[in-house]
């Protein structure tokens, strides 16, 4: 599909990266949950 | 040569045949009755966990259980499936349904085979709820309904292909199929992989309550169970990315930048959605631990992958039709520029954020071998599942309903406004259900337990206030979303009995 540089999807790319923020920091968030349960060394 | 009877619907230019329209108005208000009995039940269960209130004594928490899971995650998500695959191929390709009679087969062993299951749970012959794990065991005529509705969604499925093969011969469309037909297909492909699973389960499961066999495998039931329930919600992925394709092309005229890269998500979800099952048996000690890391860790991964195509591929598409309407100012002038008055529109939205933001990212990080240990069994794992089904699936079905209302009944819909404010309130009270699920698991309560405390067991288990309070919120938003939903229910029943007549 031909795009206009107007109609390029910026908004939903600046939504998906907030997607992925969420993800990164959820992910490191239960990691550290699983680190304070299940001690290594 | 037989002939058949089309319409003409005046707002798609879709040609409807007759029989397909029929068949689709009964899956789908059979699977509104489903939604309406799992909703009720589900409400009930809300306030059993909300400790405060405890409504259910403990036979009739799990019976009701037992019947949620059932009604919600098999009947009601599954009559509608049939409905879409209906839709999208005899209406979208512009065809004639292959083998009607073939479809009411499907309807009359689906319905009988789910009203056997209810029946069987409600009169107590089987609290097994809906993993039924052996070795508990069920009546065995609970078994054989599961089988028949095995059995009548296969046919939809076959049915589904058939009509697929008479529009390609009778030349209704040219190129390729149209991205929603193909997203159901590759949901029927992976029904059929999963219907088989849960004949190959249930057939000997059934014989083995019957006492015709003298002993199942816990172990091999367990894994197999899980390629039927597991799966079948992968059906409803499939199903539900197909419906947000549509609902973005009906809501804004949304078409994907890049067609090609969807139908290659579909196609991975085909191929590895499956494997994703395994994450059910992250904490069983009969397989191993590579097994269950290369399953839930790599492979699995293929799968989220399509999902994150998806999750990016619909809002851009949804962002490029408003900007070419003229809104596009800054980054979000398109947003707020959005129909939301539109039920069907708002539906979309809630259904991505509650799917992709609550129900994805909890997911795959739950799904992770690691950290399930600390998730297994608590009530994070129904908070992650009521946002992927729930707020996700069953809203994007719901979302859909407001378009299957005028364009399939022919009936306009009664009270817009009401319809329009319905989706926030089950979006909205579902969202914030799941996230108290997950914030009072996070704590260590355990799912399916009428006693937390364990009050009547071996040692008692005492929370602080933070649960308590997680636990009110999740009663108090369960109610909000129940209102939604009967608003839904309500809606739709008026608008078929009410609803002023579309003439095609």
């Amino acid at each position: 599909m031909d795009l206009k540089p107007e109609e390029h999807p910026k908004g939903s790319f600046i939504l998906i990266m907030i997607f992925f923020a969420t993800f990164v920091l959820f992910y490191l968030l239960n990691w550290k949950y699983l680190s304070e349960l299940w001690l290594v060394g | 040569m037989s002939s058949w009877n089309y319409r003409t619907c005046p707002t798609t230019g879709f040609k409807i045949h007759d029989k397909a329209e029929t068949l689709i108005q009964f899956n789908a208000v059979t699977s509104i009755v489903f939604l309406l009995v799992g909703g009720i039940v589900g409400l009930t269960l809300a306030l059993t966990r909300w400790q405060a209130v405890h409504l259910l004594n403990d036979e009739w928490f799990y019976r009701f259980l037992s019947l949620h899971g059932i009604a919600m995650l098999v009947a009601w998500i599954i009559f509608f499936e049939m409905a879409v695959l209906y839709f999208a191929s005899a209406v979208i390709l512009n065809t004639r349904l292959a083998a009607p009679w073939v479809g009411w087969l499907q309807y009359l062993l689906m319905l009988g085979g789910g009203a056997l299951v209810a029946v069987m749970i409600l009169t107590g012959n089987a609290d097994v709820m809906f993993t039924s794990y052996v070795p508990l065991k069920a009546h065995h005529l609970y078994y054989l309904g599961i089988i028949v509705f095995a059995v009548g969604a296969i046919l939809g499925c076959v049915v589904f292909f058939a009509t697929l093969i008479v529009a390609k011969h009778e030349k209704t469309y040219t190129g390729s199929l149209p991205l929603v037909t193909f997203g159901a297909a590759a949901a029927a492909i992976i029904a059929i992989i999963t219907l088989s699973c849960g004949a190959i389960v249930f057939i000997p499961t059934w014989l083995w309550a019957a006492g015709i066999i003298p002993v199942m495998d816990s172990e091999v039931y367990r894994l197999l169970f899980w390629g039927f329930g597991h799966s079948s919600q992968q059906i409803n992925v499939c199903a539900m990315v197909s419906i947000w394709y549509l609902l973005g092309t009906l809501t804004v005229g949304a078409v994907p930048v890049n067609e090609k890269v969807c139908r290659t998500a579909f196609v991975l979800y085909i191929l590895f959605i499956n494997i994703a099952s395994e994450h059910h048996l992250l904490v069983d000690p009969g397989l191993s631990a590579a097994h269950k890391s290369w399953n839930t860790g790599y492979f699995m991964h293929l799968a989220v992958l399509a999902s994150m195509i998806h999750a990016f591929s619909v809002p851009a598409a949804t962002e490029v039709a408003l900007r070419k309407q003229g809104h596009t100012r800054g980054a979000f002038e398109w947003l707020k520029k959005a129909p939301w008055g539109n039920p069907a529109f708002s539906s979309l939205v809630l259904s991505l954020i509650g799917f992709g933001f609550l129900g994805g990212i909890t997911g795959v990080i739950y799904g992770t071998e690691q950290i399930n240990i600390i998730a297994h069994n608590n009530l994070r794992i129904p908070g992650h599942f009521h946002a992927t089904v729930v707020a996700g699936t069953t809203m994007a079905f719901m979302g859909a309903t407001w378009y299957v209302l005028p364009l399939i009944f022919r009936r306009q819909v009664v009270a817009p406004g009401l319809a329009s404010l319905q989706p926030w309130l089950f979006g909205g009270g579902m969202m914030v259900f799941s996230t108290a699920m997950m914030f009072a698991g996070g704590f260590g309560v355990s799912r399916r337990s009428w006693d937390m405390n364990g009050v009547d067991g071996p040692f008692q288990v005492n929370f602080g206030p933070i649960v308590d309070l997680s636990l009110a919120v999740m009663g108090i938003s369960a109610v909000v979303a129940a209102l939604g939903g009967a608003l839904f229910c309500l809606l739709a029943v008026a608008t078929l009995l009410f609803g002023k007549k579309i003439n095609a």
